[in-house]
C-alpha cells in the first residue's frame, strides 16, 4: 500500500512537471502552506483540556501544492494529531489515554470555473486520501504504547486568497472519513470485537476527530 | 541685456513661425504635436485638483465652497481626459500661429498673456472654449472657416474673458444653486430651472462678448471684419466653401455616371431664422451681432489692421486647418464630408496626393459599409443637407453598392497607377477588387471588355437601307436590344474596359473569381463529401478547443505595446458615482502591476499610458494619441462588423519599426460598487433567526462588487484583433484577482502552441 502510494505521487508529480502548461499565480506553481484545523470539542477532551466551549480539537497540517492546470492542482500533506480519551476522574486528577497520529496524504483540487479564478487563487473543491500512523499511550507508566495504522478519505472546500503576491491565506472546511477496521460480531445487538480496548477508543476518537473540521491556513507561493 | 534681447528677437520670431512655413501642402502630413510636452498634459489630475482647491477663499459661503471643490475635482479629471484624447495639439504650426495672434491681442496685458495657454483642437465643429485654469481651445473647424486674422483675435478675446471672469466655475456654482433650489431659485419647476440656467449662461456670454470686445479694441486689430465672425457662427453647419460638385470629378472615358444620379438643383442655403433664445445657452447671433456692431460703429480706426502676424501666416494656418479637416472627417467615419472637403481643396491643387488619397479612402469606406448593408451608418440623408455639397450626398445615396464598389475601385485603381509605390493604395484597391468579385460578380461576363460605344455601333444595322429591310419583329428585337444597352442602367458593366487590358488587374480579377468558384463548388458537394468535411471540421474544432482550454490563445508573441490601460472606480450608491481620485491612484497602481506581470510572464511590454510621459517624450505622446484614435476607429468598424483594411498603413508601419512589434493591446478595468438587492429582507429574516443577525447586518451594509475587465490585442498591420478577453468578475477587484487576470492575458500572449 505504501509503495503504491509513493508510486502514485511520483507519477503525478512527474506528469505535472513535464506538462508545464499552467499559468499558476504570476507563473508561480508551487506553494507551501501551514493549516490549522479545528472544531469545538464539546463532548470529548482535547490533548490538554477537558471538554467545553473553549476546548478545540486541533490538527496541524503542512501541505505542498503544485498547480496542474488553470483549474486543478495536486498536493501532499502531513498532519499531526494529538488528542486524548478520558478514562477516569480520579482524586489525583484526570486519567487520560493520549492518542497521537501522523497522517500523510495526497489531495487533488478543482478550482471553481469563474472569471478571475486561476489556480491556486479562488474557491476550490478538494478530495484526497491519507495514511495515518497512530499511537496510543495509556496513563499507566508500565504499559507500552500501541501503534496501529489506519486510512482515511477526505473531501472539502475552501478559498485561497493571495496577499502581497506571495502569501496565501486560505480558509474552508473538510469532511474526513477514517476507516477504523472495527468489525461487528453479528450475534446479538451491535457489540464489537475488541482487539484492545484502548486502541478501539483511540480509533473512535480519531474517527470523530477527522469527521468535520474548519480550516484556516497561511502559506506562500514558492516557485 | 536689452540689446541682446532685441537682436535675438527677429531670429526667435522666425524660429517660432518656422513650423508653419515648413508645411508642404503637396506632401501634407496631418498636424501633430511637437517640442516639449506642456505641464498641462503631464500634471496629475489629483495634483491639479489640490492646486485649484487651494484657491478657494475661506470667507466664501460653505455651499459655494462645496460646489467649487466638486467643480475643481470634476474639471481637473475631465480636462486631463480631454488633453489626452488625441484631439489637443501643442507646438503644432497652427497652434504656434494662434499663440502669435494671442501675443498681439494681449500685447497690452503681458500678465494675463502669461497665464493663457492656447491649444488647437482637432475637431471639425466650429467652436472655441476656455477653461478655468487659463487654457483656451480653438477648434480647427473654426479656423478653417475664418476670413481674417482679426476675426480669430476677436474670438480669442472672447475666450480670454471667460477665463478672466472665471465664468466656467461661476456657471457651475450657479447651476448647483439652481438644482438645489437655493436663494432666488427656491421652488422652481423643472422648466423654470432650465430657463434660469440658460439665462445665466447668456449673461456670461454677453459679458464675454462685451468685455472681449474691450480687450480686442485695446489691440491693433481692425474691427472691419468683425461682422463676419457672426456669419461664421450662423453658417457653421456648412463646409468652408460652397462650390458645385462636377460629375466629371469621378468620370473618365469608360465611366459616365447617369445624369439621373445628380440633382437638377440643390437645396439653397436657408436664411437665418429667428432663434428661440430661451432654449439656448447663448444669446441669438443676431442679437450678438447687433450689440457688437453698435459698440464698434463709433470706433475710428487709423492705424489698425486685419493682420498683425501676417496674412500669409493666416492663410497657411487656415489652409492647414482645412487640409486637416479632411483626415479628421475620415477618422470620424464622416466619409461624405471628407470627400467634399477634399474635393473643394483639390480644385486649388488638383494633383495633391494627400487629398486624392483622402478621396480614395472615403470612397473605400463608403463602399465597405454599403457592401455590408450598413451604408446608413456612414451616410447622411441628402435632404438634410443644404448647399452645393448636397449633390455629393445625393450621388452616394443613388449609387447602388455594386456601382459604388466599381466607381471606388476605378478611382483607386487609377490613383494606384499614378502612385505605384503607395502601399496603402495597393491594399485598398486589392480589397475593393476582391469585394467586387465576391459580392457583386457572378462571372467575368458581368463586366465588358469592349467599350459601350463599340457594342452599340456593332449592334446597329450598317446603314438606313438595310435597317429598312428588317421586318417588324426584327425591328422590335433591335429596339429592345438597344434598350438593354442603355448605359444609364448598365454603366457599371463598361467601367473596367480599359483596366481589363492591364495584366495585374486581369490576373487579380481572375484569381478572386476562381477563389469564389472554388468556394461555390464546396457548397455543391455531395452528402457524403459534406459529412466527411463536417466531421473533419468538428475534429479540428475540438482539437483547437482542447488546446485553448489548456494554453489559452498561445500566440507566441514576444513583445506588445500596452496603450492607455485605464481604470475607473464607480460607486453607484453615490450621487456622483465616479470616484476620480481613487481611479487615478488605481490607474497608477495598474501600470505598475502590468509591468510586474509582464516581467513574470517574460513578455516584453512597452507602456504607452496616460501617465508614462515626461516632457521630452513628444514622439511617444504622438504615438499614444494616434493609437487611441486608431483603436476607437477600429472598434467602430468591429462593432458594425465591417471588415475594413487599415487606412493608416504608413503610420502603422512607422510604429511597427519604432516599437519593434505589430501587437498593440488596448485594455481597461471598471470597478463598480452597487447597493445589494433585498438587503432589507435579509435583515428582517436574520433578525428572526437572531444568531444569524451579524451575517445579515454584514450583508446589508456591504455593497455588491462587480469588476469589468477587457483586453484586446490588435495586429495593427492588418487592423484585426488577435486576442480578445472580456470578463465580468462578480467580486471586488482585489490585487490578487487583478494580477491573476493580467498575468493570464500575458501568459496566453507569450505561450507558444
Amino acid at each position: 500500500m505504501k509503495r503504491n502510494l509513493y508510486s502514485l505521487i511520483i507519477v503525478l508529480f512527474t506528469f505535472a512537471g513535464t506538462l508545464q502548461a499552467q499559468p499558476g499565480y504570476q507563473g508561480r506553481k508551487w506553494s507551501v502552506q501551514g493549516n490549522l484545523m479545528f472544531l469545538p470539542a464539546l463532548t470529548n477532551a482535547s490533548y490538554g483540556r477537558e471538554p467545553g466551549l473553549t476546548t478545540f480539537n486541533i490538527t496541524g497540517e503542512a501541505t505542498v501544492d503544485y498547480v496542474l492546470s488553470r483549474r486543478t492542482s495536486v498536493g501532499l500533506s502531513y498532519r499531526r494529531i494529538r488528542t486524548s480519551n478520558i478514562n477516569d476522574y480520579g482524586v489525583s486528577g484526570v486519567s487520560k489515554t493520549k492518542v497521537f497520529s501522523n497522517a500523510y496524504g495526497i489531495h487533488y483540487r478543482i478550482y471553481k470555473r469563474k472569471n478571475g479564478n486561476i489556480a491556486p487563487l479562488g474557491k476550490y473543491f478538494q478530495w484526497g486520501a491519507g495514511a495515518m500512523f497512530n499511537q496510543v499511550k495509556k496513563p499507566e507508566k508500565s504499559s507500552k504504547p500501541v501503534d496501529f495504522k489506519t486510512y482515511s478519505f477526505r473531501m472539502g472546500a475552501g478559498r485561497n486568497r493571495i496577499l502581497y503576491d506571495r502569501l496565501i491565506l486560505s480558509y474552508g472546511w473538510e469532511f474526513g472519513y477514517m476507516f477504523t477496521g472495527l468489525k461487528r460480531d453479528g450475534l446479538v445487538g451491535a457489540t464489537y470485537y475488541y482487539k484492545d480496548d484502548a486502541q478501539t477508543m483511540a480509533q473512535y476518537r480519531l474517527w470523530r476527530h477527522s469527521l468535520l473540521n474548519l480550516k484556516v491556513g497561511l502559506g506562500f507561493l514558492a516557485y | 541685456m536689452k540689446r541682446r534681447y532685441f537682436r535675438a528677437f527677429p531670429l526667435l520670431w522666425l524660429l517660432a513661425g518656422s513650423p508653419l512655413f515648413a508645411q508642404d501642402f503637396n506632401d501634407y502630413k496631418p498636424l501633430e504635436s511637437s517640442g516639449r510636452i506642456p505641464d498641462d498634459f503631464i500634471q496629475l489630475s489629483s495634483e491639479k485638483y489640490e492646486q485649484d482647491k487651494s484657491t478657494i477663499a475661506r470667507h466664501e459661503k460653505s455651499f459655494d465652497k462645496r460646489a467649487k471643490r466638486q467643480f475643481y475635482l470634476e474639471n481637473s479629471f475631465r480636462l486631463r481626459e480631454l488633453l489626452h484624447s488625441g484631439k489637443i495639439l501643442f507646438n503644432d504650426p497652427v497652434g504656434v500661429y494662434v499663440n502669435q495672434v494671442a501675443d498681439r491681442v494681449l500685447a497690452h496685458d503681458p500678465a494675463l498673456r502669461k497665464q493663457i495657454r492656447n491649444y488647437v483642437v482637432k475637431s471639425p465643429s466650429v467652436n472655441a472654449f476656455a477653461t478655468n485654469s487659463g487654457m483656451v481651445f480653438i477648434n480647427l473647424g473654426l479656423i478653417a472657416q475664418l476670413e481674417t486674422e482679426s476675426q480669430l483675435a476677436f474670438i480669442l478675446s472672447h475666450e480670454f474673458t471667460h477665463y478672466l471672469k472665471k465664468h466656467v466655475v461661476n456657471q457651475y456654482v450657479e447651476d448647483q444653486k439652481i438644482d438645489a433650489g437655493r436663494n432666488v431659485y427656491r421652488s422652481l419647476s423643472g422648466d423654470e430651472k432650465l430657463l434660469s440656467r440658460n439665462n445665466y449662461s447668456k449673461e456670461l456670454e454677453t459679458e464675454a462678448d462685451l468685455h472681449g470686445l474691450e480687450i480686442f479694441l485695446k489691440s491693433d486689430y481692425s474691427t472691419r471684419k468683425l461682422k463676419g465672425v457672426f456669419d461664421v457662427m450662423q453658417f457653421d453647419y456648412l463646409p468652408f466653401d460652397d462650390v458645385p460638385f462636377e460629375k466629371s470629378f469621378l468620370e473618365s472615358q469608360n465611366l459616365q455616371l447617369p445624369p439621373s444620379y445628380f440633382l437638377e438643383k440643390v437645396k439653397s442655403i436657408s436664411p437665418p431664422k429667428d432663434e428661440d433664445e430661451s432654449k439656448s445657452t447663448h444669446p441669438s447671433i443676431e442679437k450678438r451681432r447687433g450689440y457688437i456692431l453698435d459698440k464698434i460703429s463709433s470706433q475710428t480706426e487709423t492705424h489698425k489692421k486685419d493682420y498683425l502676424v501676417s496674412e500669409e501666416a493666416f492663410l497657411k494656418a487656415r489652409k492647414a486647418a482645412r487640409y486637416d479637416l479632411s483626415s479628421i472627417y475620415l477618422a470620424n467615419l464622416q466619409y461624405e464630408k471628407a470627400f467634399y472637403n477634399s474635393y473643394l481643396l483639390l480644385r486649388e491643387m488638383p494633383g495633391n496626393q494627400y487629398l486624392q488619397k483622402i478621396v480614395a479612402k472615403s470612397l473605400y469606406g463608403l463602399t465597405k459599409y454599403a457592401n455590408e448593408d450598413d451604408f446608413n451608418k456612414v451616410h447622411t440623408d441628402y435632404q438634410d443637407i443644404e448647399g452645393c455639397s448636397q449633390q455629393v450626398y445625393h450621388l452616394f445615396e443613388k449609387l447602388k453598392p455594386k456601382e459604388l464598389n466599381a466607381v471606388a475601385l476605378k478611382y483607386i485603381w487609377n490613383l494606384k497607377k499614378k502612385y505605384p509605390g503607395d502601399q496603402e493604395l495597393n491594399v485598398l484597391s486589392d480589397d475593393l477588387l476582391k469585394s467586387l468579385v465576391n459580392k457583386h460578380c457572378e462571372s467575368k461576363l458581368d463586366f465588358s471588355t469592349k467599350a459601350f460605344s463599340e457594342i452599340r455601333q456593332a449592334s446597329l444595322p450598317a446603314d438606313t437601307a438595310s435597317a429598312n429591310k428588317l421586318n417588324k419583329y426584327a425591328k422590335i428585337d433591335q429596339s429592345l436590344a438597344n434598350e438593354r444597352l442603355s448605359w444609364e442602367d448598365h454603366f457599371v458593366k463598361y467601367i473596367f474596359v480599359d483596366n481589363f487590358g492591364e495584366k495585374d488587374f486581369t490576373e487579380s480579377f481572375d484569381k478572386y473569381l476562381s477563389e469564389k468558384e472554388k468556394a461555390n463548388q464546396k457548397r455543391q458537394e455531395t452528402k457524403r463529401q459534406k459529412r466527411v468535411r463536417i466531421r473533419m471540421e468538428k475534429k479540428e474544432k475540438a482539437k483547437a478547443q482542447r488546446i485553448h482550454r489548456k494554453k489559452g490563445y498561445a500566440l507566441g508573441i514576444d513583445k506588445i505595446v500596452m496603450v492607455n490601460p485605464w481604470y475607473a472606480k464607480i460607486d453607484q450608491r453615490k450621487k456622483k458615482p465616479v470616484n476620480y481620485m481613487a481611479s487615478e491612484s488605481a490607474e497608477l497602481a495598474l501600470n505598475n502591476q502590468i509591468m510586474k506581470n509582464a516581467e513574470r510572464a517574460k513578455l516584453e511590454v512597452d507602456l504607452l499610458g496616460d501617465h508614462s510621459f515626461t516632457s521630452t517624450d513628444v514622439q511617444k505622446f504622438n504615438d499614444y494619441v494616434f493609437l487611441k484614435n486608431w483603436f476607437r476607429e477600429r472598434a467602430e468598424h468591429l462593432e458594425a462588423e465591417v471588415p475594413m483594411e487599415n487606412l493608416e498603413a504608413e503610420q502603422v508601419q512607422a510604429l511597427v519599426a519604432r516599437y519593434g512589434t505589430k501587437y498593440y493591446c488596448w485594455s481597461g478595468l471598471v470597478d463598480v460598487r452597487e447597493k445589494k438587492r433585498g438587503a432589507g429582507l435579509v435583515l428582517f429574516y436574520t433578525a428572526i433567526v437572531y444568531p444569524l443577525l451579524p451575517f445579515g447586518v454584514y450583508y446589508a451594509v456591504t455593497p455588491d462588487y462587480n469588476t469589468y475587465y477587457y483586453s484586446l490585442v490588435f495586429d495593427i498591420t492588418t487592423g484585426k484583433p488577435v486576442f480578445t478577453d472580456i470578463q465580468y468578475i462578480d467580486r471586488k477587484n482585489n490585487r490578487d484577482i487583478l494580477n491573476s487576470t493580467v498575468y493570464n492575458t500575458f501568459y496566453q500572449l507569450k505561450k507558444k502552441r
